[in-house]
């Protein structure tokens, strides 16, 4: 039986989730872009990412790029394997 | 529960979440899809407006002028993915690239090895070359087209019905022995394209 996730629920995590989960395992998705995508705050985004990777959910790696300092992330198998029981446990509530 | 206990949603709750999460993946697909693909379709259509109608009326030119026009298309689509890819780290999108290479080359290789092109030298000889290069013509033009199908079926719905309707286009021009079949060509063809190009930047948000 699919679990709900207390720490996926969260709406701006479930919104964080859901945009990482729209891409291949391996692709990472820019943190500003992220940011915009989903209308968060840096410090908001930065501190519900901070959750995730804590849970494991979220891999986070700093990198250079045109000699810019950029933040990329990307969804775990934990943490794609969690949102996806997370998504099952809600259909099975809206199907009581 | 993975973690303690906390309030189970409510049947409208769990609804409202699940449709967010929807609209949460439709938006991040089309943004991330949106990003190089407009200016890259809108680029194209300009290519073909022009080539198409000035080889309507000056045949000759087409060879050089497809050569320069599909180089700076090349190097400015090049230069669109490159400047919108600090948004996205995709190891699979080089296999974009490598289709679309591919592609071109499998095109070359029945123009120039299979069934090879001479080009008349002369304007006598470029009125007898008219069916060899409405077939050729149409040929590079289904091709590029067949491309935005393989690419709808890999990223979006609406480049796989652009390739399938800017290809009957073409293919209704060509069968259909139209008056200006290469103006119709850049204006049904790179019209669409352009258009194309224009709806998603204003409506993939």
């Amino acid at each position: 039986m699919p679990e709900l996730d207390k720490i996926i629920h969260a709406p701006a995590r479930l919104k964080i989730m859901s945009a990482l989960m729209a891409v291949d395992a391996d692709t990472q998705l820019d943190f500003a872009t992220l940011g915009e995508m989903l209308g968060l705050t840096d410090g908001n985004l930065g501190a519900h990412l901070q959750t995730l990777e804590e849970a494991g959910y979220v891999k986070i790696e700093k990198v250079f790029v045109a000699r810019k300092p950029r933040t990329y992330i990307r969804a775990t198998a934990r943490g794609r394997a969690r949102f996806e029981e997370h998504v099952e446990a809600l259909r099975n509530i809206c199907d009581i | 529960m993975n973690q303690e206990t906390f309030k189970q949603p409510t049947p409208d709750e769990a609804r409202a979440a699940l449709a967010e999460v929807d609209n949460v993946l439709a938006q991040t697909r089309l943004s991330i899809a949106r990003g190089p693909a407009a200016p890259i379709l809108i680029l194209w259509g300009v290519i073909w407006l022009i080539a198409d109608i000035t080889t309507q009326f000056h045949a000759q030119s087409m060879q050089w002028m497809w050569s320069v026009l599909d180089g700076a298309g090349l190097l400015m689509t090049a230069w669109f993915v490159a400047r919108d890819k600090v948004k996205v780290r995709a190891p699979g999108g080089r296999k974009i690239g490598m289709f679309w290479g591919a592609l071109f080359a499998y095109g070359m290789l029945w123009m120039v090895i299979l069934q090879p092109i001479n080009f008349p030298d002369s304007a006598q000889g470029w009125q007898n070359f008219e069916p060899v290069y409405s077939r050729l013509t149409t040929y590079w033009h289904t091709l590029c087209m067949f491309g935005y199908v393989v690419m709808g079926l890999w990223i979006s719905r609406f480049l796989l019905g652009l390739g399938l309707i800017v290809t009957a286009l073409i293919l209704a021009g060509y069968y259909g022995n139209i008056p200006y079949y290469y103006a119709w060509l850049g204006v049904a063809g790179g019209g669409s394209l352009i258009i194309a190009g224009v709806f998603i930047r204003q409506f993939w948000k």
